[in-house]
């Protein structure tokens, strides 16, 4: 598990997974911190067609 | 003719920012009057109804997209194709050749395994689902949303503070963490203070002040307005505050907001003095009951700083805080060539830098309106008509439906005020310009416009009071946006509080 | 000539082709024993039996002509690497899957949904159709893992396009295109920016041929 504490994050900077708004991601990247742009969908519509493909993935999610 | 039409496309998610800006494109056509992209919840359905747009046979859900126009009858079908080619590739998004964004969370861990927090700013009905995931992967988390239900706040925190991470947020816009500013924040350098803020434009008006005193911010902490309700219990502002206090680099606490339920307010001030570091207590229009040092208790932004400031720096925060008064003193001999007569009517941005201004003007020249008043007697029964002296909050949920965020876009603001200054009995009109990360490349031009539109009609009859809340190493740039502003013909001071002041002084 | 180099299996000798589709970078030719040759003029889009050209050849359609190899120095192996996928990289290759719920591909994604992966056969939108560009895309990433591909899941000659079934013959046979080479290799190693562009590049190809193509390879890795 990936648990950092409070400290542990103001010792090492953020290091950010961006889930929306484009432009934070943009001002991340320009102030140098390690950032991700998480391309966020809401819950599917197609949610039955979804849940069929992937029950053929093997050994369930992660 | 003028005709509408409302295209629905199934299934598509676009954040509002997105929205808004295919939205300016598409009125930037020959021949479309209005256009308005939302999401198809039932707000926004009321919202399209008041524009004048026919939703009643619109079949679609809150995951459907509206693209809905209005114009020359022979345009609308291009223009919603126009609509549907910049979705595909939105406006303000820079796509960098080598990108790949991931689709989930996981995936995102796979790609930046080292990732410590997630930053959230989709809509709040879904946000607080996300935040959820986020903490259950070991993720703080720095929730931006707001219309996140204060139950699911509760359920977070609680669940965050059990594993030890943070929850800044909901409705948190500005944080900064080892000087990297989050959301809307300001390029300040760091230094020897920590802030934990309830209060955004507070955050940052603090930020800047320290850092016109050559004082740097290491750390700050937002926590969302809510957290210090009694029912949140100031989960996030007592950790945050914690963790400042064990860290070897806080040589300055300070904490920021309005202020807390008795019961939050009481444990707070026990951790901090539990911490032995010395600080600055903002609770902005508080009951500032005594310094007792090396805690010191203000009430307002610009004090808070100076006194932090002298605490950073050795020096006396009594004495500080004196001189700070003293020199708003002075603002009455600079009011003095500008006397006017009439109401004030201030339009902020900054949703604490106006809840400030509001409590300064009360105690000088009386009852203020606004539409998110200092008393509920003095709500304005129509938000966009102003009563006697009257401060209005364009960051409030009624303005910002459908709209861009005012730090994002000033147009509305700009609009209101030209029409105050058609308005006979306005004296002053006062305002803050608040830049940095996530903001307008130019809010200062964009006032400035209205302000000279404004003046070629009124002339000089009204004043133009600013603050410009930012730094020289913001984006916008301090100094160049106080430029363009004065040479519109507005009077730039350098604080919200001094601002506020002189707009009293010169109807007082 | 512009020819600068070739795919090692582009064979020595003289060979008679006939030019069946001009593009804007990459000429298809078909050889006397009905097997796809290209030339291209982007290192990017070379594949088994490719030339790489500084520019196109003004060749008509339907012109015979006989190329010359011999001399042209090899620039590509479209042999597939022997190199498993990194575990790191799964929860990335189960968000392929999703590209079949949503249209276009969504056509696909039902049909495979009934169970049957060789009925996607010829199926979907695309030059190459999606159905075959997923097939394909299986076949490369149970060969990466070390494992032979069923005889069953390659579909008749009848189902598809000429161009399709050629490079469903060719992953059969462990033969890829170089943004899917390049796409292998990143995903046996660690490095995240390698990977990004390479999928990059993958995502890039067609209109949809490159989403269907990592949609099938996400089946092959988790089958």
């Amino acid at each position: 598990m990936r648990e950092m504490t409070v400290s542990e994050l103001l010792k090492n900077g953020p290091k950010v997974i961006n889930i929306g708004v484009e432009q934070f991601y943009e001002d991340l990247k320009s102030q140098d911190v390690p950032v991700v742009q998480l391309d966020w969908r809401p819950p599917a519509v197609n949610s039955e067609l979804l849940s069929k493909l992937h029950r053929l993935r093997g050994g369930g999610k992660s | 003719m003028l005709l509408q039409r409302i295209h629905v496309e199934k299934g598509a998610y676009y954040d509002s920012v997105t929205l808004m800006l295919v939205a300016r494109e598409l009125q930037s056509m020959e021949g479309i009057e209005e256009a308005s992209l939302n999401m198809a919840t039932e707000a926004n359905l009321k919202i399209l109804a008041a524009a004048g747009f026919g939703v009643s046979d619109i079949q679609a859900g809150q995951s459907d997209l509206l693209i809905a126009v209005r114009g020359d009858g022979s345009v609308l079908e291009a223009a919603i194709e126009k609509a549907r080619e910049l979705l595909k590739n939105p406006p303000g998004r820079k796509s960098t050749p080598g990108e790949y964004r991931p689709k989930s969370l996981d995936g995102a861990l796979s790609m930046l395994p080292e990732a410590n927090m997630a930053l959230i700013s989709i809509a709040g009905r879904y946000a607080g689902d996300e935040a959820d995931k986020c903490l259950d992967a070991g993720l703080h988390v720095m929730l931006y949303s707001d219309n996140v239900p204060i139950e699911k706040e509760i359920s977070l925190k609680n669940k965050a503070k059990e594993k030890g991470l943070l929850v800044m947020g909901p409705d948190c816009g500005t944080a900064v963490i080892r000087g990297v500013g989050l959301g809307f924040a300001n390029a300040c350098p760091t230094g020897p203070v920590g802030l934990v803020a309830a209060a955004g434009t507070g955050l940052q008006e603090v930020h800047v002040q320290l850092a016109r005193r050559g004082v740097g911010v290491l750390h700050a902490i937002g926590t969302g307005g809510r957290d210090v309700k009694e029912e949140v219990g100031g989960i996030t502002f007592s950790m945050g505050l914690e963790a400042l206090l064990c860290d070897e680099e806080i040589q300055v606490v300070v904490l920021i907001g309005k202020p807390p339920a008795p019961s939050v307010e009481e444990r707070i001030l026990r951790i901090l003095e539990g911490g032995k570091k010395p600080a600055a207590v903002g609770f902005i229009g508080g009951k500032a009951s005594g310094d007792k040092p090396p805690l010191y208790l203000c009430r307002e932004l610009e004090e808070t700083a100076a006194v932090a400031a002298a605490l950073a720096n050795g020096k006396d925060p009594s004495s500080a805080r004196e001189e700070l008064f003293k020199s708003y003193e002075r603002l009455k001999e600079k009011a003095a060539p500008m006397k006017r007569k009439g109401f004030i009517r201030g339009l902020y941005s900054g949703g604490t830098l106006c809840y400030e201004a509001q409590l300064i003007a009360t105690g000088l020249i009386g009852s203020v309106y606004s539409n998110a008043p200092l008393a509920s007697e003095m709500k304005l029964a129509d938000s966009l008509k102003s009563r006697g002296h009257t401060m209005v909050d364009y960051g409030e949920d009624e303005f910002t439906q459908g709209r861009l965020h005012p730090m994002m876009d000033s147009t509305f603001r700009a609009e209101r005020l030209l029409s105050e200054s058609q308005d006979p009995d306005v004296g002053v009109i006062l305002f803050d310009c608040v830049l940095g990360y996530g903001c307008h490349p130019n809010p200062a031009g964009q006032m400035a416009e209205a302000v000279e539109k404004a003046r070629k009609k009124a002339g000089g009859r009204i004043a133009y009071v600013a603050y410009v809340c930012g730094v020289d190493a913001d984006p916008q740039g301090a100094t160049e946006q106080r430029k363009i502003l004065e040479e519109a013909g507005v009077t730039v001071c350098d604080s919200n509080a001094e601002a506020a002041r002189l707009a009293c002084y010169i109807v007082g | 000539m512009s020819f600068i180099g070739r795919s090692s299996d582009w064979q020595m000798a003289p060979l008679r082709l006939v030019v069946v589709e001009r593009h804007k970078s990459v000429i298809n030719l078909r050889s006397r024993a009905g097997r796809r040759y290209s030339v291209v003029t982007k290192g990017e889009d070379m594949g088994p039996r490719s030339i790489l050209s500084k520019r196109l050849p003004d060749w008509s359609m339907g012109e015979e002509v006989m190329v010359f190899a011999e001399a042209l120095p090899v620039c590509y192996d479209p042999e597939i690497p022997k190199t498993p996928p990194s575990r790191r990289w799964r929860p990335l290759w189960f968000e392929w899957l999703d590209f079949l719920a949503e249209p276009p591909l969504d056509v696909v994604g039902k049909e495979l949904a009934k169970g049957d992966l060789s009925s996607v056969a010829g199926l979907g939108p695309g030059l190459t159709p999606a159905g075959d560009d997923l097939l394909a895309g299986y076949m490369t990433a149970t060969k990466l893992r070390g494992e032979t591909v069923p005889a069953q899941i390659f579909p008749k000659m009848d189902t598809t396009t000429w161009l399709s079934f050629d490079i469903l013959r060719d992953a059969f046979a462990g033969l890829v295109w170089r943004r899917i080479k390049d796409l292998c290799d990143a995903l046996a190693g660690e490095g995240v920016s390698l990977l990004e562009e390479s999928l990059t590049s993958c995502l890039a190809m067609g209109h949809t041929s490159g989403r269907a193509y990592l949609a099938g390879m996400a089946l092959g890795f988790e089958a």
